[in-house]
């Protein structure tokens, strides 16, 4: 859609009329003639009445045309974008929201400032400019995400509001890529970038971004202080997360002075209690419950007092006494007043539990011995992985044998089960073991000889089963092994690792197969393209079968080094160590980076799945069900060195415009300079044609 | 019939002494020019000698001379004829045309006074008739010397018609002019081509010898006009308003094309067409008369 700059030129527009004046006028001021050859004139014009005529209009057009054209040439035309609804230029507005835009500038925080100077510039911007507005730590919020409709005019004024509390870290790579995709999928037009921030150098530091298009004209508003007193928590680490009760651990923290002085007897607390039991019936199983830490038990506090000099850290341990069993959770602070409060202090947690309790049944009789078919299952159940943070194994296995005809044991008292080539299954075994994994409970299916369409009937009827189940299928020359498997599923994405083992070794003599169910997802499958791994979600829990055995029937797989990983995987995801344990510490901006990529495998894991992937907005612990998740700021966050405006435009190869020039300022000068959609030139050019054809038209027409 | 002005009315005579002066002029000032008389010829009333040229008649050989002279010379006689010129005047409308100051009306009855003032200096009867849409006015040829006098005055209050027909009345001049001689039409022609070819037939047809003096004004053949023209038919007062260099052309073609075909009917016919127009001199006029009156 063409549209105009100059638009008052326009109204020259009006002059169309003078060739209709000019017509009238001569067609009034005629000169008389006397002539006897009348009667050839009257045949001349008669030959040519309907032509003459046409020409008449075309010529009267032609003149029209040409003052019309006059007249946009001066107006300026330009090509407007019809994609954006008739917008024709593009303001971008990117406001830094981390945490240190909460320091108190000389009128107030510099967050309120950058939303004072952004409304400004909005309220400045033509009627038919489009703004793209967002705010921007580690993420980019833009306003109006989140499908809802792009808010204009003043409802954008209206909901660009400064937030209360930010805890966010820099991540200005993501807030110009951002940008880059508005500027790029945006039609011709001047395009604007407003970037409102403290240039905090940490914010740099990050992934590699597309520089901007180059018709994009950006300013910078830097608005942060040269000179910052900030006193910083920067990392609390406990040595183990998890450990037994009755065993203790400790606290190691790291104090970052940011300031210009150094500063004498500074005090870091630390503070750790227990969590009170969660009471099941208060809140819902899947809703974390953030713990005040006046109400935590047994409570400790420890006072440490420290010289601080200009940007050192000083590391502190803190001894934690001996731990009863539960959560505990606590947190480092420095009692010392400066510029930025929000980084001084830093959460952690310690889990006091003994380990995941694992009922292990097997279809044989009599005591395990080494031909007992989870002989070598419960041995790696007993064993600590290597790369494990604890010494003792996160597994407590007890035996069953089912063929002794005892029924399962109270299944409340453990977190998952193993059915190792379990025949015949009681009917009310069965369905204890689907109230289990309804509720959260993990069970874990091994095959063997055994396990027939016959003998797990009341497995299926219960709703335990992951599809039909066929003949056992037995290499005759060749072995089979595991062709492929799911490397983004947690059980498989560490043994994904060739440099943890390649499960393409290992070799089955037969497997049962099984044609998975419609709800059922297959995780692994042999080089026959048959399921070696199945997972089916049964309420709140997980079944997993791997049609193979646990034993030596009919593999040797479990005296290989695979085969306690491979366990320890299979069985941690049935109770949430391949999430991250029972405490699952993270930092706020490596959630929002994560929480892409974590969005597919959420799906499949139990514990994920009650866990919102957005719900770390703020530091603290939350307690879930199963698990308790610490978070804390960005340690970047503290980090408040500032970055120079060369370096920011060499990172992300942009120059900016005279960042002295106001933001309204700026939106006025785009109305002046010429601009590269105008399309002046061609009206011009159609000037000149009408000019020519109007004189070429003219000398051939009578009236 | 042209009613006859009153004895007394002063611009009448006014009229009538300016026709006959200027009459006068043109026929004095262009034998003047002539370096030998083209009308001298074998009369009774001796003219001059001449030497003799082969071809010569005996007859006229003066003996006597050669006698004396030992010369032969030939004795030349001015003519003596009892030729008549018809003048017959075109007074419709269109004649009225006087766009470069002259209009066609005085132009063509100037001619037609000095055609009659040169023939009957030699003697030729001379008749004149007025017509436009049918004969106004007839004078038969006479070659007394107060002939002049009765086309003068004929002419001077001459008034234009307003309607034309070209064919009515040259046939009703046809019937009128009985006697063989010169036919000089004096006529813009402007009618329809077949209604003047069949007047120019009926004065073949009374084996007249017929000159077609057709005058033009300047404007009317060229059209060297610019800008908006309001156009006006003299004898129906029409008008149409056109630009004239937009009409120009095709004007022109027009004109010329009714020109080319009303001389080639005139040259099928035997009818010399002569064009002036109205700011030419008479001069060719009055040669091209002289020439056809040899071939009488």
């Amino acid at each position: 859609m063409p549209d105009f700059l100059q638009t008052s030129f326009l109204l020259g527009a009006a002059a169309i009329a003078v060739p209709i004046l000019i017509h009238l006028f001569f067609r009034l001021k005629t000169k008389r003639v006397e002539l006897g050859t009348i009667r050839f004139l009257r045949v001349v014009l008669e030959e040519n009445a309907r032509r003459r005529k046409v020409m008449r209009w075309l010529l009267l057009a032609l003149r029209m045309g040409f003052v019309a054209l006059l007249a946009a040439l001066f107006a300026r035309p330009f090509w407007t974008a019809a994609a954006t609804g008739g917008d024709r230029d593009l303001l971008v507005i990117l406001i830094d929201q981390s945490a240190t835009m909460q320091l108190k500038g000389d009128s107030g925080r510099l967050i309120d400032q950058a939303v004072a100077e952004a409304r400004r510039s909005i309220e400045s911007t033509g009627r038919n400019t489009r703004c793209e507005v967002a705010f921007f730590d580690h993420a980019v919020h833009p306003i109006g995400a989140d499908g809802e409709r792009k808010p204009d005019g003043d409802a954008l004024l209206r909901r660009l509001q400064a937030p209360e509390v930010t805890f966010g870290a820099t991540n200005f790579g993501a807030a110009i890529a951002w940008a880059r995709d508005i500027c790029v999928k945006s039609p011709a037009g001047a395009k604007r970038l407003h970037l409102f921030t403290d240039l905090q150098r940490s914010g740099l530091d990050w992934t590699e971004v597309e520089p901007l298009p180059a018709d994009v004209q950006a300013s910078l508003h830097d608005l942060g202080k040269p000179v910052v007193n900030n006193v910083a928590v920067t990392e609390v680490r406990t040595p183990r997360l998890w450990v037994r009760p009755g065993e203790s651990s400790s606290v190691r923290a790291s104090i970052l002075h940011g300031g210009a002085f150094a500063l004498e007897e500074v005090s870091v607390v630390m503070e750790v209690g227990r969590v009170p039991e969660r009471e099941p019936s208060s809140t819902q199983a899947n809703q974390p419950v953030v713990t005040d830490f006046a109400k935590l038990a047994e409570r400790i506090t420890r006072r440490e007092r420290v010289k601080l000099e200009p940007g050192a850290t000083v590391v502190l341990d803190f001894e934690l006494p001996t731990l009863s069993r539960g959560l505990w959770q606590g947190r480092v602070a420095v009692e010392h007043p400066d510029d930025l409060p929000f980084d001084n202090q830093r959460y952690f947690a310690v889990s006091a539990t003994p380990a995941h309790r694992v009922l292990v049944v097997h279809g044989g009789e009599g005591p395990t011995s080494p031909l007992t078919e989870t002989y070598f299952l419960e041995a790696a159940l007993r064993l600590s992985n290597d790369d494990a943070e604890f010494t003792d194994s996160p597994f407590l296995p007890t035996v069953l044998p089912y063929g002794d005809g005892a029924g399962f044991p109270t299944l409340a008292d453990f977190d998952a089960v193993v059915l190792a080539n379990v025949p015949a299954v009681k009917d009310a075994d069965a369905a204890q073991l689907a109230a289990f994994v309804r509720s959260g409970g993990g069970l874990l299916v091994f095959t063997g000889d055994k396990v027939t369409a016959a003998a797990t009937a009341s497995l299926d009827r219960a709703g335990l089963t992951v599809g039909s189940i066929d003949d056992v299928k037995i290499a005759v020359d060749l072995p089979w092994r595991l062709n492929g498997w799911d490397e983004r599923h947690p059980i498989f994405q560490p043994l994904s690792d060739p440099q943890h083992g390649d499960l393409r070794r290992l070799i089955f003599a037969a497997y049962t197969d099984i044609a998975p169910a419609a709800d059922a997802v297959v995780l692994a499958e042999f080089n026959t393209k048959a399921p070696a791994v199945l997972e089916r979600r049964v309420g709140q829990g997980t079944v997993v079968w791997v049609t193979t055995s646990c034993g030596r029937e009919w593999s040797d797989w479990c005296r290989t080094a695979l085969f306690l990983p491979t366990v320890h995987q299979l069985l941690g995801y049935e109770v949430g160590l391949t999430s991250g344990g029972r405490v699952r510490p993270q930092l706020m901006d490596a959630v929002a980076i994560a929480a892409g990529e974590a969005q597919a495998m959420v799906e499949s894991q139990t514990q994920r799945a009650s866990q919102p992937v957005d719900a770390a907005d703020t530091p603290g612990v939350r307690q879930f069900e199963r698990f308790a998740e610490v978070t804390n700021i960005s340690p970047r966050e503290s980090e408040t060195e500032r970055c120079t405006r060369e370096e920011f435009e060499n990172r992300f190869a942009l120059r900016f415009a005279d960042d002295e020039t106001p933001a309204s300022l700026m939106a006025a000068v785009g109305n002046v300079e010429l601009r590269h959609d105008e399309f002046w030139h061609w009206v011009a050019c159609a000037l000149l044609a009408v000019l020519l054809l109007e004189g070429f038209v003219g000398n051939r027409t009578t009236a | 019939m042209i009613h006859h002005p009153s004895l007394t009315d002063p611009a009448f005579f006014s009229r009538l002494d300016n026709l006959e002066l200027r009459a006068r002029g043109i026929v004095e000032g262009f034998l003047h020019g002539l370096h030998r008389s083209p009308f001298v010829g074998f009369s009774v009333e001796f003219a001059s000698h001449r030497e003799y040229v082969q071809g010569d008649d005996l007859r006229h050989v003066n003996w006597k001379l050669f006698a004396r002279s030992n010369r032969l010379y030939v004795k030349e006689f001015d003519a003596e004829t009892n030729m008549n010129l018809h003048l017959l005047v075109d007074v419709s409308g269109s004649m009225e045309c006087a766009n470069t100051g002259v209009s066609k009306l005085t132009y063509g009855t100037t001619l037609a006074a000095a055609l009659a003032h040169l023939a009957l200096k030699q003697h030729d009867a001379v008749g004149l008739t007025l017509y436009a849409d049918e004969v106004l006015l007839h004078l038969e040829p006479r070659a007394k010397p107060h002939q002049l006098d009765e086309i003068l005055r004929a002419i001077a209050n001459t008034k234009a018609r307003p309607k034309s027909d070209a064919s009515r009345a040259l046939h009703q001049a046809a019937e009128l002019c009985r006697h063989r001689g010169i036919v000089a039409v004096i006529s813009d022609f402007f009618d329809e081509l077949p209604a003047i070819t069949a007047g120019l037939d009926q004065l073949r047809f009374r084996q007249h010898e017929v000159l077609a003096f057709q005058i033009w004004d300047r404007w009317e053949r060229d059209l060297p006009l610019d800008g908006n023209i309001c156009f006006t038919d003299l004898e129906t007062r029409e008008d149409i308003t056109t630009h004239a260099e937009g009409v120009r052309e095709n004007y022109l073609r027009a004109v010329n094309e009714w020109r080319g075909d009303l001389q080639k009917q005139c040259l099928n016919r035997g009818v010399d067409r002569i064009e002036l127009t109205t700011d030419e001199p008479l001069d060719q006029a009055l040669l091209d008369y002289l020439v056809h009156r040899t071939k009488v």
